[in-house]
């Protein structure tokens, strides 16, 4: 009996510093807003983020806790209640939101590259039986648009608001949401719609897998290399004793084949630095749409 | 097998795709949302390295081939595939485009019996071929482990188990030529070990057993000598004793023959009072006459010389028949020729008078030229031994005519053959068989010895080299005398 009771003791004390130690550890919460940053389906999404996140604490005795959430409102909550570090999120939500989330905010931004170039520029794609003069020829026309590039479909948003005056909704006789962005060049192409709004980036790929669909189509607009498609930001800087060490591993991801590798998950080609002043362009244009917007609203309602 | 398991692989593997693809693409396909359709197959084949290409051929329209590099329209299909789109699937190994041996597939796209198109994927066979080579080379390899495995095993085996067996076989073979001072070496604590010791146990049994039996050996052998020694001494004494038990038996024969002569003489005198009894008598009566002649004063020389004579012959026969007598029982001590009919003649003279009284008729049909060598006075025995008993016999049952009957004939071979039968009923069969017993006797007691018969079988057979035998006719009893030619057997002494 008395060695039984020696024995769990033993266990005991054990236990407790094994838990005591692991419980020591320090975490780096991250936090994933899948919205806008669906490409990749669930369980790979899961695997990818992991690694990701382990990438960023990598050659640190932390560990990370990386979480997913559907709403931006849920992160906003996490975020506030000082549990988050990093926020991996799309631009738009970022315009969209930035006066609750600059109180929080770090230092440190970066952008996120799914092309070579570090923006995007949005092209607009027509059949090349459709009689293009201006956006407003557009009218009436049907629209293949992938809706989870959210900066995408809000400058298409911004542009047909400010050149047509109308919402994208009832500018078009039908929106058809392709599963990729290149799948809405191809529906041009196919004459399945009449045009299409993507990354140039997208459209030289589509290209690139078939040179004869140049025949088919044409680029009518270009929004200009201004979007950055999603950031990751940083959260409670205070409180991340790790930041340098993230910082670090950011910065080399795309240095070796493993983080070259895990970023081709995400269809990503690079995770770089970015300064606030880079994001001018697009919080121009979102305060320009809001202003749009509250002024068709005033005209609207003098109307009526 | 292998390579039918293969096909049978690819042809599912394939069909699982095209109708993976079909599911996913079907509402695009019906839409004819060419895009969806380029797109999707775009990243079948990213996530497929082994499928080469896709053609999404619909029935009307152009076609679309997506391959890893790239996507293109087609306005018509090759002959060689469009051929294989029919209503059922099919596939064949192509070249197309700039593959090689493509495992060409072509699965029917219908949709509510609405035949819509063709999905054609071209599949790799790269995999198929390596899977095949890797098969192949695994078989080799396989087969080649296991060759050296087999020969490892084979030569560890013979070492191990085969080399301790052949040591215990040569061993199994000395003992077998007879050296039991051989043992196995072997110590082992399987099966091998356990036939060692059990072969070590053996030798030693053997051993024991042959120590055992060289004791016995020799202890038989002096038992055997021993026993020897014993039979030796007692052959010794059993050819003492034997000729003792033939002294004895001659002495009992003796003894047999002189009770028999005896028995004989008994009867001789017997016979002897029955043949002086007449002349006696005469006697007496020729002596009463000359009395009679002289009391008378009659007596004359006449007459007297008349009588005289008459008892002269009375007195010489009465000698004769003591001549007779004395001749018949004269034991004759050497072998000599005799006649047969005189020696029946002579015996039966001898009991002529017996015979006359009990009105027993004697007849002697005996051949002159029957002569023989042997004793003819035990011959003579015999003869009066076997009409005595036919008299005795006839006196006992009485019947009409009695009658002897001596028959003596030569036979063709030489031999001679004497039957002295009667006519008394014969033998009862139930004392046939010991009617040359001695001792035997069917007469009362003290009137026969029983031992006629068995001295007569005796003389003829032992002694004369003859046979004896007896049966029985309608009338009476036959016995047989066989004798042989004097020249073809030998007389016993």
């Amino acid at each position: 009996m008395t060695y039984l009771r020696l024995a769990l003791v033993i266990l005991l004390v054990f236990f407790s510093i094994f838990f005591n130690v692991h419980a020591q550890q320090p975490t780096l919460n991250i936090v994933y807003l899948e919205n806008g940053l669906k490409d990749l389906n669930k369980v790979d999404k899961l695997v990818a983020l992991n690694l990701l996140a382990k990438e960023f604490i990598k050659g640190s005795d932390s560990v990370t806790s990386l979480v997913a959430v559907n709403s931006i409102v849920e992160m906003i909550d996490s975020i506030k209640q000082g549990k988050v570090h990093y926020g991996i999120l799309n631009s738009y939500y970022y315009l969209a939101y930035s006066e609750q989330l600059k109180p929080f905010m770090g230092p440190d931004l970066w952008k996120i590259q799914r092309s070579f170039e570090e923006k995007e520029d949005y092209v607009l794609v027509v059949n090349k039986n459709i009689d293009y003069i201006d956006i407003k020829s557009l009218a009436g026309k049907r629209l293949s648009v992938h809706q989870d590039y959210l900066m995408m479909n809000f400058y298409l948003k911004y542009w047909i608001k400010k050149t047509a005056n109308q919402p994208v909704e009832k500018f078009f006789k039908s929106i058809k949401n392709t599963k990729t962005a290149s799948q809405s060049v191809l529906d041009v192409f196919f004459n399945t719609s009449d045009v299409c709004i993507v990354p140039e980036y997208i459209l030289n790929l589509v290209r690139e897998l078939n040179p004869a669909i140049n025949n088919g189509i044409k680029v009518v607009h270009h929004s200009g290399a201004n979007f950055i498609p999603a950031l990751v930001l940083t959260f409670n800087y205070s409180g991340n004793a790790y930041a340098d060490k993230v910082r670090n591993n950011l910065g080399t991801l795309t240095d070796t084949v493993r983080g070259q590798e895990i970023l081709n998950l995400f269809n990503i080609k690079n995770i770089t630095p970015a300064h606030h002043d880079s994001l001018t362009y697009m919080f121009d244009i979102f305060n320009e749409y809001a202003l749009l917007e509250t002024n068709h609203k005033y005209v609207h309602k003098a109307q009526n | 097998m292998q390579k039918n398991a293969f096909n049978q692989i690819m042809f599912t593997q394939a069909e699982t795709v095209s109708r993976s693809i079909i599911q996913a693409s079907s509402d695009a396909i019906i839409a004819k949302d060419y895009g969806f359709l380029v797109e999707h197959n775009v990243e079948v084949l990213k996530n497929n390295s082994s499928i080469y290409y896709v053609i999404v051929s619909p029935k009307i329209g152009e076609k679309i081939f997506v391959n890893q590099k790239s996507w293109k329209l087609l306005d018509v299909m090759e002959q060689e595939l469009a051929l294989l789109e029919t209503e059922t699937i099919n596939h064949k190994i192509v070249s197309y485009n700039e593959f090689d041996h493509v495992y060409h597939f072509v699965y029917p796209i219908n949709f509510s019996a609405i035949e819509w198109g063709w999905l054609h994927i071209g599949f790799s066979t790269a995999e198929y071929n390596d899977s095949i080579q890797h098969m192949y080379y695994n078989f080799s390899y396989i087969v080649s482990i296991s060759f050296l495995i087999i020969l490892l095993v084979g030569y560890f085996f013979a070492r191990w188990i085969s080399l301790p067996l052949s040591e215990i076989s040569q061993l199994a073979t000395q003992v077998a030529e007879g050296d039991l001072t051989v043992r196995s070496s072997i110590k082992r604590s399987d099966e091998i070990g356990i036939l060692s010791a059990s072969f070590n146990r053996m030798v030693d049994s053997l051993s024991l057993s042959k120590q055992q039996l060289q004791h016995y050996n020799q202890e038989l052998e002096h038992e055997v000598m021993v026993r020897t020694q014993e039979l030796a001494d007692l052959n010794k004494g059993l050819d003492k004793k034997i000729h003792e038990e033939v002294a004895k038996s001659k002495k009992q024969e003796a003894l047999l023959i002189h009770q028999s002569r005896s028995a004989a003489m008994g009867e001789m005198i017997g016979a002897i009072a029955h043949q002086w009894r007449q002349p006696l008598n005469a006697l007496g009566i020729v002596q009463q006459n000359l009395k009679l002649r002289y009391r008378m004063g009659s007596l004359d020389p006449e007459f007297m010389a008349t009588n005289m004579d008459k008892a002269d012959r009375l007195i010489q026969k009465m000698s004769s028949t003591i001549d007779d007598f004395r001749n018949f029982f004269k034991p004759n001590k050497n072998i000599q020729p005799f006649n047969i009919k005189n020696i029946i003649s002579t015996t039966a003279e001898l009991l002529d008078a017996q015979l006359k009284y009990h009105a027993i008729n004697l007849k002697i049909d005996c051949q002159d030229d029957m002569n023989t060598t042997g004793l003819e006075g035990e011959f003579s025995q015999v003869i009066l031994n076997l009409i005595n008993n036919a008299k005795d016999t006839l006196v006992e049952h009485q019947p009409v005519q009695p009658t002897i009957t001596i028959f003596g004939e030569k036979l063709i071979n030489g031999d001679y053959r004497v039957i002295v039968k009667d006519n008394a009923g014969g033998i009862p069969e139930a004392i046939f068989d010991k009617i040359y017993d001695p001792y035997f006797s069917t007469k009362e007691e003290g009137k026969g010895t029983g031992i006629g018969l068995y001295m007569s079988k005796i003389i003829i057979e032992n002694n004369m080299g003859g046979t004896l035998h007896a049966f029985n006719d309608d009338f009476g009893a036959n016995f047989v005398i066989h004798l042989k030619n004097s020249a073809n057997h030998k007389i016993k002494s």
